[in-house]
């Protein structure tokens, strides 16, 4: 075991119950590549995960990967400027060098042990609890099998600076050959320079294959252009066609929804505090769901959302949080609670914070109730 | 999808650093029930629970390259980044108003893991072949030690706070739980 104090510090870091002082300061010295045991580190932190394996699992609403879907949609500018940046920077940097390619087997492994400890064998799957150092000797024992021995050894105990200039060459140089002619071979060949006619039997195919080259180069251009072209067409398509499944998809649920019977519709008004919001809740207590439509409301700052609550009792429960996608114009409410319509009192929408309230918290944005029949007849 | 259905969790999150979708949507299946009771276990309300996996699976799709790929441990990742979530949300929750500050640089230092460089590999499959084993070396813990870990793990309780729910000397709970995580390393190597 490490020093106590270490094992002190490492245990809060693995378990992630350091307060943020310490940890900014932790966090920092382990940047710096200070001295703290990685290996028991990393035992520990897979030790703690372990802990969560003995809950009873429970699966969550299937409905759940829609809304997974929803945030992915909404990423989708960020993800494509990251998509962007990681081609460029992939153009950006040049191919390395293919020469001494039976160096490169030999040199990279010990490197990233060196660099991180671990081995270039993948590691049994399985936990296990060794140490760090015993598997950079499993590494180096491997490698001593495995490759040519000598080399290796001598590569892994020998310092940094001599590891690549040390490296015995694999490869022999090839050395240029020259044709010795003869004296008879050389009139041959004065022969041969010399006549006219040997020049057109020579030249006659040599210009057929230039034009045979010439008619197939073209050919081959236009090709692939019409390739190109092909592929620019295919990639519009599958654009398309991603659109028109978002397009299905989206109006598929709405469609769903509304057939349903009992639907209730809900005129949502915004407050004198922002009096220039409205929305619609569409809602089914039978089916308990519902579509919410808002109009004119503000983007929500920073770190808040807005949540929608359904009032019974001077209670109020949580209908969801969400923060309004221009690309989403109705907001889908699952999981309604199993309250009685006529026990509603009122919905409101306030601001919270994205992770969503128990209760209440924030300033109410838009305000609505059911409409009850009853009500209407009394007044007749 | 059966086919992704096959593939290791490396291979997996190889692909969603590529923004595959559907192996984000695999690990997602593969993971869930998992996550879903961690969260659920810490957050308590199965409605916050579930908005607080979406989010999860969120960061893993835009912090995907975040991930050290040399430690070839998804599980670590994924576990710590959903515990991490939760009790970030919890210690919200408890903290004094005004501690609402979240941007990317919050998520990418207390959200996002930093683990150890030099991780044994592990996946979903080991850590639930070995449930009874971690079973039986967590129940050979003292009470104390077991609660000082319940509290630490889930409660989200840092040593300071411990130390103050307890009234011990924070001294104390440093060793306890120190003397907590060890045995219970020392028990599963028995084991």
């Amino acid at each position: 075991m490490a020093d106590k104090v270490i094992s002190e510090m490492i245990t809060a870091y693995a378990l992630g119950c350091m307060d943020k002082e310490n940890f900014d300061q932790f966090h920092r010295h382990l940047k710096k590549g200070g001295k703290i045991p990685l290996g028991e580190l990393g035992e520990l932190q897979n030790l703690s995960v372990l802990i969560p394996s003995l809950l009873e699992l429970e699966a969550p609403n299937p409905m759940l990967k829609e809304k997974l879907t929803e945030n992915l949609l909404a990423l989708r500018d960020e993800i494509e400027r990251k998509k962007q940046a990681a081609e460029r920077k992939t153009k950006a940097e040049k191919p390395q060098p293919k020469l001494k390619l039976e160096e490169d087997k030999i040199q990279s492994p010990p490197e990233i042990a060196e660099e991180t400890g671990k081995t270039i064998e993948k590691i049994p799957k399985g936990i296990s609890f060794s140490s760090t150092d015993k598997y950079k000797e499993t590494t180096k024992e491997k490698l001593t099998q495995q490759s040519s021995a000598e080399q290796v050894k001598t590569y892994i105990d020998q310092p940094d600076d001599k590891k690549v200039t040390d490296v015995p060459p694999t490869r022999e140089t090839p050395k240029p050959q020259f044709i010795n002619l003869q004296p008879g071979d050389k009139d041959w060949f004065n022969n041969f320079i010399k006549s006219k006619t040997t020049w057109i039997l020579a030249g006659i195919p040599l210009f057929l294959f230039l034009l045979l080259l010439i008619i197939f180069g073209s050919q081959i251009g236009s090709l692939s252009d019409s390739i190109d072209k092909l592929n620019n067409n295919v990639s519009g398509l599958q654009s398309e066609v991603e659109r028109n499944k978002e397009f299905v998809s989206r109006h598929l649920a709405l469609v769903e929804f509304f057939n349903n019977t009992n639907i209730d519709v809900v005129e949502l008004s915004g407050t004198d505090l922002y009096p220039g919001t409205n929305g619609q809740l569409l809602i089914t207590f039978t089916e308990r769901e519902g579509l919410l439509k808002l109009n004119n409301m503000p983007i929500p700052k920073g770190n808040e959302a807005y949540q929608l609550w359904m009032v019974s009792d001077g209670q109020s429960y949580s209908l969801g949080v969400f923060v309004p996608n221009l690309s989403e114009k109705y907001i889908r409410i699952d999981n309604v609670p199993f309250i009685p319509r006529e026990n509603v009192e009122m919905f409101r929408i306030t601001n919270e914070p994205r992770s969503g309230s128990e209760m209440p918290t924030g300033q109410t944005y838009l305000f609505g109730s059911l409409y009850q029949p009853q009500e209407e007849s009394k007044r007749r | 999808m059966a086919q992704l259905k096959e593939l290791s969790d490396i291979e997996l999150m190889k692909r969603v650093a590529k923004y595959e979708s559907d192996a984000l949507y695999a690990l997602y299946d593969r993971y869930t029930p998992l996550l879903f009771s961690l969260l659920k276990k810490i957050l308590g309300d199965p409605a916050i629970a579930e908005n607080a996996l979406v989010e999860v699976f969120t960061i893993v799709w835009r912090k995907a390259d975040r991930f050290d790929f040399r430690t070839e441990n998804v599980y670590t990742w994924l576990v710590t980044l959903t515990r991490n979530r939760a009790v970030d949300t919890v210690r919200r929750e408890r903290a004094e108003k005004g501690q609402t500050y979240y941007d990317d640089n919050y998520e990418n230092k207390y959200v996002v893991p930093h683990l150890s460089p030099n991780l044994d590999a592990l996946d979903l499959n080991t850590a639930m072949k070995i449930k009874p084993q971690v079973e039986k070396a967590l129940a050979k813990l003292t009470d104390a030690q077991k609660y000082v870990l319940h509290l630490a793990y889930y409660e989200g309780y840092t040593l300071d706070q411990i130390s103050r729910k307890l009234r011990i000397p924070l001294e104390t709970v440093r060793n306890k739980t120190m003397k907590a995580l060890y045995n219970l390393r020392d028990n599963l190597l028995s084991e």
